[in-house]
Formats: C-alpha cells, structure tokens, sequence
C-alpha cells in the first residue's frame, strides 16, 4: 500500500482528491490510500497557493518521499511530478502509476559481502540483494557494529554517535579493509568494558563515503539529478578533499547529475557515488528531474579562473614558513 | 596579472582582522580613523577598522584579503571594496543576540555581488548557550535558490580559514 497526502490544497480540492483516491484503487497497480501523515509516499502540493512551496518540495524530497506538483500555471519545473488544474482521475491515475514505477525497487545492484547475517537480525526481507547501506536505510532506529583490527565499535544511527573498544579512530575502522559490519538490535558490546558514547555529526556521511563500494543506495537513480541542501561538516572536506568539488557541484541551483559530477570534476566514480550516499543518508539530498531548457547552468571556468582556483588550492595547502 | 582579491565582513568582533592574521604573509594592516578628534573629550569616539592581507601563489601572482569595517553605517564602502572582488566570505559571531539577523543584513547588502560571484559563511563562537541550528543558517539563503557553504570554524586557526577559501574558490569553480 502507498500513502498519499497532500499541503495547500484548498477545501474542495481536497473533498475531491480524497474521493478520487478511493474510486481510482482498481486502477492503479499499487493501493493508494489518502492520510495526514508526514511520513507519505507521495504528497501534493498546490504551489499556488503556498508562497514557499520551493522549500516545500526540497523537504520533502530530502526525506525520500514524493512531491507531486498540483497549479493552474506552467510548471516550476521544480519536480519530476506534476498535475495540471482543476484535479482529474485520468491524471492522477497516469502520475500515481509513474510515482510507483520511480519507487520500485532497482534489480541490478550486486549485494555486499559484508551483510550475510544481517538481514534476518534486523528484520529486515531478506527478498532482494541488498548492500551495507541499503539496510540503514530503513525506518527503524537500529545499531551498527563493526569490527576491524581487534577493535569493536557500535554505531547508534539515531542519534550520531559511536562508542569503540581500543583506541582505533571511527574513519580507521569504516576504511579497514578487514572489516566486517552487522546490524543489531542492542547498543552492548560483548565485552564488559563499556566505553562511554561519542557524537558525530558527520556520522552518515562518513558511512556513503566508506561503505558505499561503488554501488548507489537503491531508492536512488543513478540519472537522476541530485541537489544538495546542505553542504557536509567540516571533518568531511577534510578526510576526502574532493567533496568541496561536489559539494559545489551539487549545490547549483538545478543540481546534478553524477555523470556530470564526472565529466566537470576530477572525482572517481566511487567518490561521486559514496558522496551522493552519505547526503542522502544524512537527509540533505534533494532528488529531481529537470527539463531540459531548466538546467543551462554552467560553471564560469575559463582557462584564466580554472588556472587561478588550482593555484590558490595549491597555495592553502603549503604551511606557513 | 589583474588583481585578484577576497572580501571578508561580518559584524564587529567576528574575527576579519584575526582571520586575516591567521592566513596572510604580512601582518593585516589596520586603517584606523577616528570619526571625531582624539583629544575633544566629550564625543564618542569609533574605530572604522579596515583590514588587509595578502598570500602569494606559486607563480609570484598575489591574492589579496580585504576585511571591511563591520558596521552598518558604513555600508557605502562595502560596494566600493567589493569592486571587482573575486567572492565574499560572511563571518558570524553566535555570541552576539541575532546572528541571523546579521547573516541576513549582510546576504541583503551584499546581495549583487554574490549573485555575480559566491559567499562562503564561517560560523564562530558556536559553544555559549542556544546558537541557531544550521538549518536556521541555511534558510537565510533559501532566496538565492544556490545552497552556498557554511562552516562552523574556530577562526584563529589557520586551517579554518584554509577551509573557508577553499569553499568560496570551490562554489565559484563548479557552482556558478
Ligand atoms: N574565546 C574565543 N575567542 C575567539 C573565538 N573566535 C574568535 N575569537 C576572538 O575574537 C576576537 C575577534 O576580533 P577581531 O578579529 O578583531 O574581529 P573583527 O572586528 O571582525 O576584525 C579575537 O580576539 C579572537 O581571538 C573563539 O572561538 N573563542
Ligand atoms: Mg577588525
């Protein structure tokens, strides 16, 4: 079943969306049903009628729901969705089958090595092949534990933050090619020691950038454009100094896409993927599609700039005589 | 080589003269005037600061760092300092009462010359009771419609303000 809601809808339109939800069930592939909930599949937003619906959409998006613009006028061009006035079955018919196909899960992602007992201890369907981070990507508050170099460290992925037997650092262990990571119900280490917790902020965006292994999280497209809404913490630039590049890349009015993260930067592939990852877990991605007349926004880089960013970069990096 | 140069401001006490120490070659020169003569008595007296450094890259070519007075009034001189300017770096004080409130009045002035060009904002002195969340930072920028980098930084440090630049050349290399 799909969730549906809706914000700035007037009264009648919103009399009429929820009796068209409930007539249209047999014709869409999926049940939909309407609720006041924020935590929707899909949500309509009259953008007439809201003076910030931009912000609106953005929210919405970085929290991996749905936006589906509702308005009389010609489209923002802001999202992927959009129904024109006055509200008609046959099209919300036509977006909620879209809406479905955009949800449905992608097949082609290989599974990771490191999750073979996790999916039964988390509870989580164990259906289709999923990698390290697909499964944080769940509703449920739950811990990570990762083992690596004689060192224990359990991940609390509520509320950022870490404790870790040994005195190993946090990236260490994530970047450790002898890791192996479990889920698990319980914050307690096996031992009796308990080292006391250690917040991170950069908690999720560390697990995109180490743990990705190249693969795009699977709620994720890997031609969509992605628009960032914050840019990381500082400790991030630091420990992987090509996110500047795609955190400014990312932060263009209409976003990117990874093949043009790519194309415009001298980032890797897996770089551009575990970036992406670590926004999206730490909710700052917004994902949308743009027509193509909506993204003619490039870079003033000309061989003089170009040349003169290299040399101030080059210039921060030498200390201080 | 044409002149290449950054812009600093923020309100007074943000750290633009010690930023400047912390990443110039040369000491930062301070323009100090005074509005009134020091030796009428009963006047208020005000100290317009104006800051300035320089880093000079590998071919000999020289950036050089600008800090404007912090003030309100003497808002005239920051369209003149930003002539020409390659970016603006935003620095904000969380000790003072409204940080955001001095965020948006900068983003409001200097509004032309970042749409031409980009701002980085450092955010300082975060440790006192209740500092604005980041979010509420980030919302100021929201009319630009470019999500601009914000740090939170401790400005004396040399590596912060490294930082800082970065971010801003970065935003105007792939982000414009
Ligand atoms: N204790 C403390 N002092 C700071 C911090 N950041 C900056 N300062 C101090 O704040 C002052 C900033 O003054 P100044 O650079 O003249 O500010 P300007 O008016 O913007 O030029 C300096 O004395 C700094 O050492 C901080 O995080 N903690
Ligand atoms: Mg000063």
């Amino acid at each position: 079943m799909k969730t549906l809601s809706s914000k700035g809808l007037t009264e009648k339109d919103l009399l009429v969306l929820k009796s068209l939800v409930d007539l249209m069930m047999s014709r869409t592939s999926d049940t939909w049903e309407y609720a006041e909930s924020d935590n929707c599949d899909a949500i309509i937003i009259d953008t007439d009628n809201l003076k910030n619906s931009a912000a609106i959409i953005d929210e919405i998006e970085a929290q991996h729901a749905v936006a589906i613009e509702y308005s009389a006028g010609a489209s923002a061009g802001k999202t992927r969705f959009r129904i024109k006035k006055p509200l008609r079955a046959a099209d919300l018919i036509a977006v909620f089958n879209s809406v479905e196909a955009g949800l449905a899960p992608k097949n082609d992602a290989k599974p990771s090595a490191a999750n073979n007992e996790t999916p039964a201890q988390a509870g989580i369907s164990s259906s289709r092949d999923s990698g390290t981070l697909d499964l944080l990507n769940g509703p449920e508050s739950r811990f990570l534990r990762v083992t690596a170099n004689n060192c224990e460290c359990i991940i609390d992925l509520a509320n950022d933050r870490y404790k870790v037997t040994g005195d190993a650092a946090l990236d260490e262990l994530l970047r450790s090619s002898e890791k192996s990571i479990t889920l698990s119900a319980t914050s307690g280490f096996q031992e009796s020691f308990e080292p006391s917790w250690q917040d991170a902020p950069s908690l999720k965006w560390k697990l995109g950038i180490f743990l990705s292994e190249g693969e795009l999280i699977k709620t994720l497209h890997s031609k969509s454009r992605f628009k960032l809404l914050r840019w990381p913490p500082s400790d991030i630039p630091r420990t992987m100094p090509t996110a500047m590049a795609l955190s400014a890349l990312l932060s263009r009015k209409s976003g990117a896409t990874i093949e043009e993260a790519l194309s415009e930067t001298n980032v890797s592939s897996e770089e551009a993927i575990g970036f992406v990852n670590g926004a999206y877990l730490s909710g700052v991605l917004s994902v949308r599609a743009f027509n193509l007349d909506n993204h003619g926004q490039q870079p003033i880089k000309t061989e003089h700039t170009k040349g003169l960013f290299d040399k101030i970069r080059d210039r921060l990096k030498r200390k201080p005589k | 080589m044409s002149e290449v140069k950054l812009i600093i401001t923020g309100p007074p006490g943000a750290g633009k003269t010690t930023a400047i120490a912390a990443i110039s070659e040369t000491p930062p020169v301070r323009t100090d005037t005074r509005t009134t003569d020091d030796l009428s008595s009963v006047k208020e007296e005000t100290t317009v600061a104006m800051d300035f450094g320089e880093i000079t890259l590998g071919d000999g070519q020289k950036v050089f760092l600008y800090g404007t007075p912090g003030q309100k009034r003497f808002e005239f001189m920051w369209k003149i300092l930003v002539e020409g300017g390659l970016g603006l770096i935003i620095l904000l004080d969380c000790s003072r009462p409204e940080p955001l409130d001095d965020l948006n009045m900068y983003l409001e002035n200097f509004s032309d010359f970042i749409e031409k060009t980009g701002v980085v904002v450092g955010i300082t002195r975060t440790g006192g009771a209740n500092p604005p969340e980041m979010g509420a930072f980030y919302e100021c920028l929201e009319s630009t419609g470019r999500t601009f980098p914000m740090f939170e930084v401790d400005i004396r440090e040399r590596e912060d303000v490294a930082l800082l630049i970065d971010a801003l050349i970065s935003t105007l290399e792939f982000s414009h």
